[in-house]
């Protein structure tokens, strides 16, 4: 009981390393880049949520100064986590243009197709 | 004359203006050019003059738009961030040069330039930042940058390869950022001085956390930076990039990871990580692995750029081995590697560039007799497969001694075999390329010395590779005052 209790109080933590794990997983096992994209999206989803849940206090208030309010959670994070979706949201897009260049070159989503087709190129 | 007391952030904005002005300037080809180089020449002054003062006045810490640390964010540049900075500005500069005068192999070179702005002013930024997520933004700006440039050759090979290094780079970025977060948890910084002054006191208490996070941290950087086993995508990218990309892909993109993740281990985690933890171990065996591997397959390599791609895993593997084995002579070496190898790479790739654009020959068994008929570049191509092997006289002979005395030091002298043996492996199979160029058959191909502009980086990288082989003395108190914020 106390192992469940201790999970379901840091159960963002947990979210956030499940979906870590999927997002890793999808990304190096899927062969179509679609699905590694999407799986590189939940990855980085999963670290925004990791870090947003560091700085949430339970029970805490937006961190504008106001009478009555104790406790405030900490912005830190949450503003960092900006940056970190605009560089999600760069990569994302870069990958899926190259996915875009590679889909004329190749005809084909699947990388072990792809890897095929160059090789038979070289020889 | 101009304030250069703000030089650690005037490196990155003229390099990030200038990438943000060329675009604007359309099909100006001359004016472009000229924004371009002296964007760069403008960081290397700046680079120069600050390496000067930190040499003279010590650390700076220059805290971005004046706010004080630790509710601003600092830029800190000691010994090791002035000497990176200058590495790279020189090294970056020369390849710039021949981006502009060298074989044209991308069709929108105005794009070109601004993406290697970027990536210089990325990892400018990255070798000075006093912050954690500072750092990792930059990490992330360098990476699309430098997948970019692999891309735009537009190959199928070129973008085949891009899209496998973005997957495994974002990869890294994903443990980078997770390290950052499980760090930033238990200390509630993200200045590496307040992080290691408070981990002091939480890292027994949270044994766990700093686990984790040193453990994705290594990984994270391993996979940039090509440290064997993780390797596996950077034969492709950077034998298939532009000549200039790979150049600047193999000398300077893949060390700035080191220094970063070296900067991140004395700077934010303090030295007694070191001796707690086996990560030298972990530094040395797979440093041994990548000494051994990245030679034996250059061996069995016949296109010219993979040899080149394969040896830089090698060479990745000696400067982690001088990090590993932790002497002050061997982080001396390790330090000075980066240098050196910076140099010699950038030449070998250039001067491979100039050969497959000159003669149409990408396979090193058809190289036999163009040595006659192209002496000057064969001559600098030899100079930098010497210094690669570590003939004395070079720039590689002086970090390879380094680091084998290095290892005699640290009483492990099976590293000191090693480095022999590896030096064996380069001579291997840089030598026969080199005898049959000279010596082979005539071959039937026409060959000529490419245009004196085009030539003149290649010249200036070879005589560079003699200057710091022959005057090492002159990179000697930077990398003496290093390997002291290593070993105290």
């Amino acid at each position: 009981m106390v192992i469940i209790e201790r999970l379901y109080m840091n159960i963002y933590y947990l979210v956030a390393v499940i979906l870590f794990i999927i997002g890793f997983h999808t990304m190096l096992t899927h062969n179509n880049l679609l699905k590694k994209i999407m799986g590189m999206n939940i990855m980085d989803t999963s670290l925004f949520l990791f870090f947003v849940a560091i700085g949430y206090i339970h029970g805490g208030q937006a961190p504008i100064l106001r009478e009555g309010v104790m406790q405030y959670v900490n912005p830190v994070p949450s503003a960092l986590i900006l940056t970190g979706i605009v560089i999600s949201v760069s990569f994302t897009a870069f990958a899926l243009a190259l996915v875009v260049l590679l889909h004329k070159q190749y005809g084909t989503l699947d990388a072990d197709k792809i890897i095929a087709l160059r090789s038979k190129r070289h020889a | 004359m101009l304030n250069l007391g703000h030089a650690p952030v005037l490196i990155v904005v003229v390099l990030l203006l200038a990438a943000f002005i060329i675009p604007l300037l359309g099909k100006r080809q001359g004016v472009v050019n000229a924004v371009f180089l002296g964007a760069g020449a403008a960081a290397f002054i700046m680079s120069l003059s600050m390496t000067m003062r930190v040499l003279a006045e010590g650390t700076l810490h220059y805290p971005v738009g004046g706010w004080a640390a630790p509710y601003g964010i600092v830029v800190l540049v000691d010994v090791f961030a002035a000497y990176s900075s200058l590495v790279l500005a020189m090294v970056a500069l020369i390849i710039s040069w021949f981006a502009v005068y060298g074989p044209r192999e991308v069709r929108h070179n105005g794009v070109y330039f601004t993406l290697i702005l970027l990536l210089t002013a990325a990892m400018q930024g990255m070798v000075m930042a006093g912050d954690l997520f500072n750092l990792f933004v930059f990490i992330e700006i360098s990476s699309l940058a430098a997948i970019a440039i692999i891309a735009i050759k537009g190959t199928k090979e070129s973008v085949e390869a891009s899209f496998r290094y973005l997957v495994l780079s974002a990869l890294g970025s994903g443990g980078v950022l997770f390290s950052i977060a499980l760090i930033f948890m238990i200390t509630g910084h993200l200045n590496m001085e307040y992080i290691r002054t408070t981990l002091i006191v939480t890292a027994e208490q949270y044994p766990l956390n700093l686990l984790t996070s040193i453990g994705l941290m290594v990984v994270g950087f391993g996979v940039k930076a090509a440290l064997f086993p993780m390797h596996v995508w950077l034969p492709d990218a950077h034998s298939n990039a532009p000549t200039a990309s790979s150049a600047l892909l193999s000398g300077l993109v893949v060390k700035v990871y080191i220094i970063a993740l070296m900067r991140i281990a004395y700077l934010a985690l303090g030295l007694e990580i070191f001796a707690l933890l086996p990560i030298r171990h972990l530094f040395l065996a797979l440093s041994t692995g990548a000494l051994m591997v990245g030679s034996v397959f250059a061996m069995v390599q016949d296109n010219a750029k993979r040899l080149l791609a394969f040896s830089t895993v090698t060479q990745v593997g000696y400067i982690f081995l001088g990090f590993g084995l932790f002497s002050p002579r061997a982080i001396e070496g390790g330090v000075l590697h980066i240098l050196n190898h910076a140099v010699m790479k950038s030449l070998l790739f250039l001067a491979a560039g100039v050969i497959i654009h000159q003669t149409g020959i990408k396979k090193l068994s058809q190289f036999n007799g163009l040595g006659r008929k192209m002496p000057l570049t064969f001559a600098a191509f030899t100079v930098g497969a010497m210094s690669m092997v570590g003939i004395p006289g070079t720039a590689g002979f002086i970090s390879k001694l380094y680091i084998a005395l290095g290892a005699l030091d640290a009483d492990m002298l099976v590293f000191a075999v090693l480095i022999l043996v590896s030096s064996l492996l380069n001579a291997a199979y840089y030598f026969p390329i080199i005898i049959s160029a000279f010596f082979g058959k005539d071959s039937e191909k026409e060959a000529v010395e490419p245009r004196l502009a085009m030539l003149a980086p290649i010249l200036v990288l070879a005589l560079m590779v003699f200057f710091f082989g022959l005057f090492p003395s002159l990179m000697v108190p930077l990398v003496q005052q290093t390997a002291l914020l290593f070993v105290r």
